[in-house]
């Protein structure tokens, strides 16, 4: 590990960005090879823990993959453990620090940041993953994709369930309206006054247009990038050292959010479950949308009750903008078994996997070629290829979870109408103060 | 009988209807929730839940699913050993120092009923960063020594049992000591037997609070095969769905046990929660 | 008998106390007074779990009292205290002085009104939440009163459908603790509460109440302690939200401990809280050695 760890040979131009302006707070972070056992020989073996989130179409994937990695590796165990998704990062950060850290762990990239600052991964190992040099492992992958897992010049994950944002609307509520199916916005003016169009309150209750997550911190972010972005602003700095949503664009931005969207409204399932009911007609989701929609409705059939589209732009915006992000299988620093997980993690990058999960699950392994892939066929997959060259997929901030919360605070806060926009905005850039940088 | 007698015994008896009315009334408010939540947790899916009334009746199969799924029934274990273990353990030592907080004299007594009764509204809360930190320390995250002993004994318990020893006649303990008895053998025959409702209380009690305990396994367990009913009840959604009618079968379920031993030990409960206050 | 009998005996009860308090001494100094020298120690550092604890001095207690989130959840854990103990209180008080009365009707009653306080807390707050969730029972009962409403989602509501859910679950538990109160009384004193009748409410304010007051300063300092360390409903039916309308204390100093690993912080936010549970304690006992003395 102590010589992997010090390689600091990456493509130029790969993860570039985000490299940069973390190193202020990476600096003497080459010596975390220096806890947990390790057995390098290069032969899998033993107990391998994998924590992951609940999600049970993948998890059919991943139990069929554990079947197959056993055969061709009896000497070793796999112990998956599912952790429910709103309690993962809570649990992984003090599961990093103890004795019993997991070999492997699903992370969030827009959560990396904090357990790289506090040297809780390991870089990846290339002999485990069968790479001569990061040069060859980084050619398996999109550009962007790993460069959100890559600080310092070290990888620090293998993503796996990369996304963009879309546009998911109703077909069938579009039509009740007088709008056009196949016509959906593609400004977020538009958004607004479809979203008027759209607006009923009838004998089966509201129904609206568009609607925001109001409470997911992960959420807050991936909506309100695009439209700041959108305006030539943004919320954190390159280098995450400071903030200005209380720039005009921020307070624009803020103000358009509470100006769509009911935040009184709710459902068990969030507004995953108000698009599947069609009380709400448009939201901002992931390409697993296609799938999780049909299972919280049947009735609810993609390409024909519903459908997605790219995410919208301003009018006046001279660039196209989008929000991303990826999850990554990490190794923790604490970690007993690291060859081995590194060996199943590459194992779970196999065509065979991969494809699966595209299938099964809606989950994009990021490889270089994943849109020639037979099973990427379905037009989801080409407005996400597209997609990606401009989304922005997050600036790494080691206090994520507290700016996540208190962009999730402004927004609700402007939504009710507790606060003005700019008020909000101010708020947030204060609090940012304390905690960024 | 005058009319005056018999106008006021009407207006009695009036009065007396209209009460009984309003606790009537009052009773219903406090009881529909709990209707409420069986008529979803008997509902087959959750497009069949109105909030109000039975669409079909679906608990047993609901509770079917519920223990087929393995990880429910495991938190129900789970729940039962750490409010059981940690109830036991607060009885044991509690009613060892209560006593001789009451009836014996020792070095430290004072001192210790300080701290006893300097803790006695603290929750765990307030201790709840340096313990983590502490737990971190010996390795016992994610066990059962970890969810369990923390928490385990509580200054209620020790204080309850003082206040209950403290009506065991000193004259009682001096006859077998004149018997010559030793002081374990007076503690173990004598104490105990008259305490034993004091510590039946104070099991019943501890039991109920630790069912409920959510902060500390929320924090000490990260492994879902350690979670009691609160923190699994709290997870219980998957990535994004809900099924209320699942949860509210399993909310059900994890009323049972609490439900159980208060009914069988109800009259120590009233004794305890009179002397003592509620714990925690 | 004999002065070295005596001492012989004094010796042994000394062993004997010694042992039988050693183990919940021992308990004590681990689970909290080295925990609370700890967290004293905790709260002048800075600490992430991830590296050494950095000393800082009073950078935590500074902070504390300059960040707005902080005097927020101070006022959001003040009216949650008032209004999970004062109407709970009120209407506990009125429906023990009927029930309190002999009869086998008014048993049957009280052991229905207590069913709630049986139910643990957390499965309260289940049930609640379905109760709140939309097309819900409270969505059903508000269309024929005050109108749909976002009983979870609208910070000017939430707190109140949170406490309502708490007035619901203790209100059993207080009426049963009234009712204990009331049947000690003096049968004189309250066969006058007992009155029907245009004097019924002179007498219970003038007679019953004072007779009361050591019942009522129980309840209150038992609900006051409960209300101040209450997490689970706030946690289970809306995370602090929405706007952190409900973010109470206790919810505060877990997200930052275990959120934002803020542990230092945490520990001076802890160390606060136990400043005024200190006080609950010492409230606590001194009723019931008062009790005593009587």
């Amino acid at each position: 590990m102590e010589r992997l760890s010090r390689r600091t040979v990456l493509k130029t131009g790969l993860g570039l960005g985000a490299a940069a302006g973390l190193s202020p707070f990476l600096q003497g972070c080459g010596d975390n090879g220096e806890s947990g056992s390790d057995d390098n020989s290069g032969t899998p073996q033993g107990t391998v823990k994998v924590w992951m989130h609940q999600e049970d179409l993948f998890n059919q994937v991943f139990q069929s993959a554990v079947a197959d990695y056993r055969k061709q590796f009896p000497n070793v165990t796999i112990e998956p453990l599912q952790i429910p998704l709103p309690q993962l990062d809570t649990k992984l950060q003090t599961a990093l620090i103890g004795d019993q850290a997991p070999d492997i762990v699903k992370t969030g990239g827009w959560t990396l940041a904090n357990y790289i600052r506090k040297r809780q991964l390991e870089p990846v190992s290339l002999p485990a993953v069968g790479a001569k040099s990061y040069d060859e492992f980084a050619d398996r992958y999109q550009e962007n994709a790993l460069s959100s897992l890559t600080f310092d010049e070290r990888v620090y994950g293998v993503p796996i369930d990369f996304n963009t944002t879309y546009l998911f609307y109703r077909r069938d509520r579009f039509a009740q309206a007088g709008l056009d199916p196949d016509k959906p916005p593609t400004t977020w003016e538009q958004v607004a006054e479809y979203s008027k169009k759209l607006t009923t309150t009838g004998a089966g209750g509201k129904k609206i247009g568009w609607q925001w997550f109001y409470t997911t911190p992960i959420w807050s972010e991936l909506e309100l990038t695009p439209l700041v972005r959108g305006l030539g602003g943004r919320i954190l700095s390159e280098d995450g050292s400071s903030s200005s949503l209380s720039s005009p664009e921020g307070i624009k931005a803020l103000e358009y959010v509470a100006s769509v969207g009911d935040p009184k409204l709710s459902n068990k399932n969030d507004v995953y479950g108000m698009f599947a009911d069609g009380v709400a007609a448009m939201q901002l989701s992931g390409v697993f949308s296609v799938s999780l929609t049909h299972s919280f409705n049947s009735k609810a059939v993609f390409g024909d009750t519903f459908d997605c589209a790219p995410v919208p732009q301003w009018a006046s915006a001279k660039e196209k903008t989008a929000s991303g992000y990826t999850w990554a299988w990490t190794v923790p620093a604490k970690a007993k078994n690291k060859f081995t997980a590194w060996h199943f993690i590459n194992f779970l990058q196999d065509r065979k996997v991969t494809d699966a999960s595209l299938k099964t699950a809606g989950l994009i392994v990021p490889t270089k070629d994943w849109q020639k892939e037979p099973v990427a066929k379905g037009k989801e997959f080409q407005i996400l290829s597209d997609q990606v060259s401009y989304a922005d997929f997050g600036t790494p901030v080691p206090a994520w979870n507290e700016m996540a919360q208190a962009l999730t605070d402004a927004i609700a806060a402007v939504a009710n109408g507790k606060k003005p926009a700019d008020k909000a905005a101010k708020d947030f850039d204060d609090a940012m103060k304390g905690v960024l940088g | 009988m005058n009319g005056r007698a018999r106008r006021d015994l009407t207006r009695r008896r009036l009065a007396q209807t209209a009460s009984y009315a309003v606790l009537t009334v009052v009773t219903l408010i406090m009881l529909l929730p709990i209707y409420a939540a069986i008529t979803i947790a008997s509902a087959r899916t959750d497009e069949d839940i109105d909030g109000l009334s039975f669409h079909g009746f679906h608990l047993f199969g609901n509770l079917a699913d519920l223990f087929a799924d393995g990880t429910f029934p495991r938190y129900l274990l789970n729940s039962i050993i750490v409010a059981g273990v940690a109830a036991v353990l607060d009885v044991a030592i509690s009613a060892a120092a209560g006593y001789a907080l009451a009836r014996l004299s020792f070095p430290g007594r004072r001192v210790l009923f300080a701290t006893v009764v300097a803790t006695l509204s603290l929750s765990p809360a307030v201790v709840i960063v340096p313990t983590y930190v502490m737990m971190r320390w010996v390795g016992w995250l994610d066990s059962y020594q970890g969810l369990i002993l923390p928490g385990a004994v509580s200054a209620f318990g020790v204080f309850l049992v003082r206040q209950f020893a403290l009506g065991i006649p000193p004259q009682l303990l001096h006859a077998a000591r004149i018997d010559g008895a030793g002081e374990w053998r007076i503690f173990t025959r004598l104490a105990v037997p008259l305490l034993r409702p004091a510590l039946l209380t104070l099991f019943l009690l501890s039991f109920l609070a630790q069912w409920d305990n959510l902060i500390w396994p929320l924090i000490v367990a990260n492994n879902p095969d350690l979670w009691t009913l609160p923190v699994g009840l709290a997870g219980f959604e998957g990535e994004h769905g809900t099924n209320f009618h699942l949860l509210l079968t399993a909310t059900l379920v994890s009323i049972v046990p609490p439900l159980l031993i208060l009914a069988a030990l109800q009259r120590y409960y009233v004794s305890g929660l009179t002397l003592g206050g509620v714990k925690k | 008998m004999s002065t070295a009998i005596r001492v012989a005996g004094a010796s042994r009860q000394r062993r004997a106390g010694i042992g039988l308090a050693t183990p919940a001494a021992l308990f004590f100094l681990i689970f909290w007074v080295v925990p609370f020298g700890y967290s004293v120690y905790l709260s002048f550092t800075s600490y992430d779990l991830a590296s050494a604890p950095e000393w800082i001095g009073l950078d935590n207690y500074r902070r504390m009292l300059e960040a707005p989130q902080f005097w927020h959840s101070i006022r959001v854990t003040l009216v949650y205290v008032g209004g999970a103990v004062v109407p709970t209180m009120v209407l506990a008080l009125l429906l023990a002085i009927p029930l309190s009365r002999p009869g086998r009707a008014r048993a049957v009653l009280r052991s229905l009104i207590f069913i709630p306080a049986a139910i643990p807390l957390f499965a309260a707050s289940m049930i609640w939440r379905v109760i709140y969730s939309t097309g819900g029972l409270a969505d059903r009962i508000g269309e024929h009163t005050f109108g749909v409403q976002g009983w979870l989602t609208d910070p000017d509501v939430a707190m109140w459908s949170v406490l309502v859910m708490v007035i619901w679950k203790y209100l059993g538990l207080y009426v049963i603790l009234f009712v204990a109160g009331l049947q000690a009384l003096p049968q004189n004193v309250y066969e006058a509460a007992a009155i029907d009748g245009s004097r019924a409410v002179r007498t219970f304010f003038l007679v019953t109440l004072p007779q009361l007051k050591r019942t009522l300063l129980f309840v209150l300092v038992i609900a006051v302690t409960g209300a101040f360390n209450s997490f689970a409903p706030a946690y289970l039916l809306t995370q602090g939200g929405p706007a952190r309308a409900t973010e109470v204390f206790p919810l505060y100093l877990y997200n930052n401990a275990f959120s934002f690993s803020r542990m230092g912080f945490a520990a001076a936010l802890a160390l606060l809280l136990l400043v005024v549970l200190l006080a609950l304690s010492i409230a606590q006992f001194r009723l019931i050695r008062d009790e005593e003395d009587r």
